[in-house]
């Protein structure tokens, strides 16, 4: 039982940063940037080249990592993203642009690194530490603490950061935005820039768990999208909630019902809520009012 | 704009024109060689399998043209890549024999990819030899359907068996969610279920999934003394490392898939212990001086010792190359059918090969374990 909880607060701790991320980029941008799994999957991907193929130590490895791959989501933006927003683009064209650019690069990574599971852990495997009945590894420790205070730092950051404000006056109201001054392109990248950070850490994050294959993107970017979908777009508790709640219904859903059904209930539970409580759990309906 | 688009169709004739004669001498090029088709799982989770059967197959067409090839032809290899999956698998295979034609596939290597061509090859005649599917599904799959590798029914019952002998009580089996785990796994249960013997739990996972920690959880909280890992390297592997990290001291049972490299590297040192059972005549320590002539040859050209991946997709390679050799110039599936049917024996570095009446083969079984991270015989 207690395990469950514990296997449930690992598993919240790995989609909550993948969630949040993906979630500000929709906020700001209104479409569903897709090809935000494939800047996860870099994450892991380029920790991987600097410490196993130039033998960085992990230190290292990592924020040079979390580096490339907030540039990629930036080259993503600049190349891709603002040209079609520049030719009013609806938000459907971005979507299949990002999808496109999810199945290139992810190809790319195939191509150049091969599609089997690469590693990044160092030290052999660990029997878990025993607490109260439950095991955790001391990674898996360190991965609930990262994911925990990223998310406090980010909250903090959006609500009293100047660009913080920024970004939530252009997802707000983009045209007023910029009758305030504030440069709303600009805003977007540096959007994609923290978001991008935040994925490329969370690959990060689950690849030291679980080491990592080209297509692990998609599946933590499906469940960061359930989660959004049913925390509610709009606050950052609400996602929190909405992580909480996917986490907690797959890991003591598998209990009852097969394990084969684990992803199976994450959606269930996204119709579900589709159907009773669109706009989430923390949601509020908004009125559209018209002058 | 007007010299514009006459200036864009001109060019797009040429290029046409261009393209066409290129096909045009392709048809010129086929008869120089004969081609057999091979499908292979380049890229994908078991792309480590894959490219071990192109070695293999690679060294079978050396060998084969050196001598010679089929009555003075070069023989080739049409690989395709099925990733894996059964969808590309089909792709790959109406490929191989609605435009190259050939008269023969050697693959797939996993059931899956097998099962789903193999309506195709039939329908067609085109032979298939699967190198290493083992589903009993296959044995029924049509005429034209050949294995080197022996049914799951061997594999999974000896392996049930097994455990019930030595004693173990209570089993929880994790099955991969596909033709082949789901299959194998059943076998076992009929094979270790007894008075004495239980099966708590048989739970599938899919093969997408990388985070095993609730299905443990509750295999955990089953105390079982074994758990019967029935899938692919990759989650194999996966599965013992993260049952070992939840503190799960059970017997770890696993397929014959296991004995692969990436398995022990994946694991670590959580795999120490797994049994496992191995159902072929192929031994790195054999006798046998074909089986040792092929692992010398092979480690002369590619510098490290085959394994059963390697010796099977040999085989099966050999086996085209010899039914084409007796059929007279005419190199049609249904002239193979015929070879294979009434071969009789045949000594291949998988050991003794002879086609039941369903194209299956009957193997020995031997049981090994890992130790100091390598593979071992396990003794008695």
């Amino acid at each position: 039982m207690i395990q469950l909880l514990v296997n449930s607060v690992i598993t919240f701790g790995l989609i909550i940063i993948v969630t949040i991320s993906f979630s500000f980029i929709y906020k700001v941008t209104k479409f569903f940037h897709f090809a935000h799994a494939v800047v996860f999957t870099s994450g892991a991907y380029f920790t991987f080249l600097f410490k196993v193929w130039l033998g960085f130590p992990l230190f290292i490895a990592i924020p040079l990592a979390v580096a490339c791959s907030t540039i990629l989501g930036c080259a993503m933006d600049l190349t891709v993203y603002r040209t079609l927003r520049k030719r009013k683009a609806t938000s459907l064209v971005l979507l299949l642009a990002s999808l496109g650019l999810n199945v290139v690069i992810q190809n790319v990574i195939s191509m150049v690194l091969g599609d089997d599971t690469k590693s990044i852990r160092t030290g052999d495997v660990q029997v878990g530490i025993e607490i109260f009945g439950a095991y955790i590894t001391p990674t898996q420790i360190g991965i609930i603490i990262t994911s925990i205070v990223l998310v406090i730092l980010t909250a903090i950051f959006l609500k009293y950061a100047k660009f913080g404000k920024a970004m939530r006056a252009v997802s707000n109201n983009p045209e007023l935005a910029l009758i305030s001054g504030i440069d709303s392109e600009r805003t977007i990248l540096y959007t994609f820039a923290l978001g991008s950070a935040l994925a490329g850490i969370a690959g990060i994050l689950v690849a030291l768990d679980v080491d990592m294959t080209p297509t692990m993107g998609m599946n933590a970017l499906m469940m960061g999208v359930v989660a959004m979908i049913i925390g509610g777009v709009n606050s950052i508790t609400g996602i929190v909630f909405g992580s909480l709640l996917l986490a907690l219904a797959q890991n003591f859903g598998v209990w009852k019902i097969s394990s084969q059904w684990q992803d199976a209930i994450a959606f269930i539970i996204l119709f579900l809520f589709l159907l009773i409580k669109p706009e989430g759990f923390l949601g509020k309906k908004i009125k559209k009012v018209s002058v | 704009m007007r010299y514009l688009n006459y200036f864009i169709r001109t060019v797009f004739v040429i290029i046409s024109i261009i393209l066409l004669s290129c096909t045009k001498s392709d048809e010129l090029e086929k008869t120089k060689t004969i081609k057999i088709g091979v499908i292979l799982p380049l890229t994908g989770d078991i792309a480590s399998w894959g490219k071990k059967g192109q070695n293999a197959i690679e060294l079978a067409i050396e060998k084969i043209n050196s001598n010679g090839g089929i009555n003075g032809v070069r023989i080739e290899a049409l690989y395709e890549d099925d990733k894996g999956s059964p969808q590309v698998a089909v792709n790959a295979v109406s490929k191989l024999i609605y435009t190259n034609k050939v008269p023969a596939i050697v693959g797939g290597i996993i059931s899956a990819v097998t099962l789903s061509v193999a309506p195709i090859a039939e329908k067609n005649k085109v032979i298939l030899i699967a190198t290493t599917s083992s589903a009993p599904a296959i044995t029924f799959a049509g005429d034209y359907i050949y294995r080197v590798w022996p049914s799951d029914l061997l594999e999974g019952s000896a392996l049930g068996k097994f455990a019930k002998e030595k004693g173990f009580k209570r089993a929880v089996l994790l099955h991969l969610n596909n033709d082949y785990g789901i299959s194998i796994a059943k076998i076992f249960k009929k094979n270790f279920e007894s008075i004495d013997s239980k099966i708590l739990a048989d739970e599938g996972y899919q093969e997408t999934n990388t985070d095993y920690r609730s299905i443990l959880t509750k295999a955990k909280l089953l105390n079982p003394d074994v758990i019967y890992t029935a899938g692919y390297y990759e989650d194999c592997a996966r599965l013992i490392k993260q049952a070992r990290e939840l503190g799960i001291e059970s017997q770890f049972l696993g397929v014959t898939a296991i004995e692969d490299d990436k398995y022990i590297q994946i694991a670590g040192s959580s795999a120490e212990g797994v049994i496992y059972p191995l159902a072929t005549g192929f031994d790195l320590n054999s006798k046998d001086t074909i089986i040792q002539k092929f692992i010398q040859n092979f480690r002369k050209k590619y510098n490290y010792d085959p394994g059963w991946v390697e010796s099977h997709c040999y085989d099966a390679f050999m086996l085209v190359y010899k039914a084409l050799c007796n059929s007279k110039y005419e190199i049609t599936g249904t002239k193979i059918k015929n070879y294979l049917d009434n071969m009789g024996i045949y000594h291949g570095v998988t050991g003794i090969i002879k086609f039941d009446k369903n194209g299956d083969v009957i193997k020995p079984v031997k049981f090994k374990t890992i130790q100091n991270g390598k593979f071992e015989n396990l003794e008695k």
